[in-house]
């Protein structure tokens, strides 16, 4: 599959493939009411995105690295110190993280300094570049906009700004990498929804990194990440759950967070890390229906796509979009699944 | 009951809001029981407000600037929550003494333009996310008879509040059904530091307390009549 060379966003005009175990549909973005019935729940995530990459160096010993956020740790949205973060050696985005240096060695207690106004402590080493770390500032929001920097794709022609990465839900941003199903989307096509009888609602999911640059350690992922479900949400699931109407999850993390807070059959108001990997033979009870962008075969997101509609569907798709030039990554089509 | 119960635990951004009409809507919103979060340029401005007000949360930053708009939405997002109101107060007059459209320079009213016109499109834009999903919310931009009556030297200034009142009018044809209502309102010729600046020999004897027009403002909102958009209190 080709990526998207640009974040420029085509909206509605975005490609749409549409698999529901019969013959794939191509439509657009702009058709998706059209797809939606009356009593519908369309559930999106609100969060957004925090440049993530920091440049510093080790306290003790001085080595310079750079600091990836990876995900947000809560407890809540009003709280921006704990992360969990890979340490790469210092370096562009342009450099392969893989073709760098190794990282600088980090013990727990390292002060990683970024700067006069900002700093973070290693809580715990958790696999040989996996940390958690607090940040420290007295100006803490403010800091980590100064010395935070977007994470870059290498497949994109040029470098993202950080309003390249905002979705129109954007708020709290506890995101390290755009929620980016919603990128396609206008307030327009929500209010078309709207006006058909599909309700909207939202969780708060903090958007881990996809990917590292290393097969080795994005075996890891998705790490632990932070959510919540609000009440009025899971009122709202619960009840098209029982009228027995489409729960529409936008992107895999609003996915996540919903199939993390369900307890017997029902989604539960919550808030927490999750653990939860989606894979063949996990069964989605809280959606009935996924969008989400289209995704290299073989990565972590395609395994949630297999649970969702079975492998077999999602290759043969995929293989049909490829013919036809659907393209890949963050800033590229759509695809909803509705098996 | 009381008709400002409605600002009562409010998240509420004040731009501008350590003198002049910001200060006194900040001021009076806190004491009304709102969390405000005020933004301005000056750190000092800003220091001095949150040693008096101990409640308002204090964010130095330049709405004019395009780059500093996510920055700022993240730390209201963080520090406030979700904003239910939004002054859009903080404005820039144009070089004093004021000049004439055509001795006025491009880089001067490019800087109201986006002080004036840009900064407010962008923040709000940045801040609406939250207030559409929950369907409610109230956006407040303040204007000016400058942006009707074609005074001579008031250039940048009364083409951006020309501006800020037909965005306004705009913004709420296409979101009032979503619940998100627009002001956008002339308070009058006030005593504050702007007024002085454009006409130093302005007699302070015939010019309002802003204290009273963010009195007046206050009440408009919580009497939830958003039939005018645009108006003069």
């Amino acid at each position: 599959m080709n990526a998207a060379k640009t974040s420029k966003r085509n909206l509605n005009d975005t490609k749409l493939l549409i698999l529901s175990g019969k013959s794939p549909i191509h439509a657009t973005v702009g058709d998706i009411p059209g797809y939606l019935n009356s009593g519908d729940l369309f559930v999106i995530n609100d969060s957004g995105t925090l440049p993530s990459s920091f440049k510093g160096h080790v306290q003790r010993t001085g080595l310079p690295l750079e600091l990836r956020l990876a995900s947000f740790q809560g407890p809540n949205v009003h709280s921006l110190q704990s992360w969990l973060a890979f340490s790469f050696g210092a370096g562009d985005w342009r450099i392969p993280t893989e073709k760098r240096g190794p990282p600088p060695q980090i013990f727990v207690g390292d002060q990683i300094i970024f700067g006069n106004d900002l700093s973070a402590e290693v809580i715990q080493v958790q696999f040989e570049c996996l940390v958690q770390i607090r940040f420290v500032s007295d100006q803490l929001e403010k800091a980590l906009y100064k010395y935070g920097r977007p994470i870059q794709y290498s497949y994109l022609a040029s470098d993202l700004k950080i309003w390249d990465q905002q979705t129109i839900f954007s708020g709290s941003p506890i995101s390290v990498e755009p929620p980016s199903a919603g990128f396609p989307f206008t307030w327009e096509t929500i209010f078309r929804l709207k006006a058909k009888g599909i309700q909207i609602a939202s969780i708060t999911h903090g958007s881990g990194i996809s990917s590292t640059g290393s097969k080795h350690l994005d075996s890891l992922l998705p790490l632990a990440e932070w959510y919540e479900v609000p009440p009025e949400t899971a009122d709202l699931v619960n009840y098209a759950k029982k009228k027995g109407q489409n729960v529409v999850a936008l992107g895999t993390t609003v996915l996540r967070a919903m199939e993390s807070a369900m307890r017997n059959g029902r989604l539960v108001a919550s808030s927490g890390l999750t653990l939860l990997k989606i894979i063949p033979g996990h069964k989605v009870q809280s959606a009935t229906s996924l969008f989400t962008g289209i995704h290299e075969l073989g990565t972590s997101h395609m395994e949630i796509l297999n649970a969702f509609c079975g492998r077999q569907i999602i290759e043969a798709g995929y293989q049909e979009a490829k013919k036809r030039g659907y393209l890949a990554h963050e800033y590229g089509d759509l695809s909803l699944l509705d098996c | 009951m009381n008709e400002f119960n409605y600002f009562k635990n409010k998240n509420v951004v004040v731009t501008g809001g350590t003198s002049g009409l910001g200060l006194a809507l900040a001021v009076q919103l806190n004491e009304l029981g709102s969390r405000v979060a005020v933004l301005a340029r000056n750190d000092n401005n800003i220091q001095k407000l949150i040693e008096r007000y101990s409640k308002i949360i204090g964010i130095q930053g330049d709405v004019s600037k395009k780059e500093n708009i996510y920055p700022l939405v993240g730390e209201i997002q963080s520090r406030l929550g979700d904003v239910e109101i939004l002054f859009n107060v903080a404005s820039y007059l144009g070089q004093t003494p004021l000049r004439f459209l055509i001795d006025t320079e491009c880089e001067d009213f490019e800087l109201a333009l986006q002080t004036n016109l840009l900064g407010p499109f962008r923040l709000t834009k940045a801040l609406l996310p939250s207030m559409l999903l929950k369907g409610q919310g109230v956006v407040v931009n303040i204007s000016s008879d400058a942006s009707i009556n074609p005074y001579p030297k008031w250039g940048g200034y009364a083409v951006s509040k020309a501006g800020v009142d037909h965005m306004s009018r705009i913004f709420d044809e296409e979101l009032k059904d979503q619940g998100v209502r627009f002001l956008s309102l002339d308070p009058g010729d006030m005593k504050t530091p702007m007024h002085f600046a454009a006409i130093p020999d302005a007699n302070p004897d015939h010019l309002r307390d802003p204290a009273d027009s963010a009195h007046k403002i206050l009440q408009l909102i919580s009497s939830k009549d958003f039939t005018q958009v645009r108006r003069a209190l």
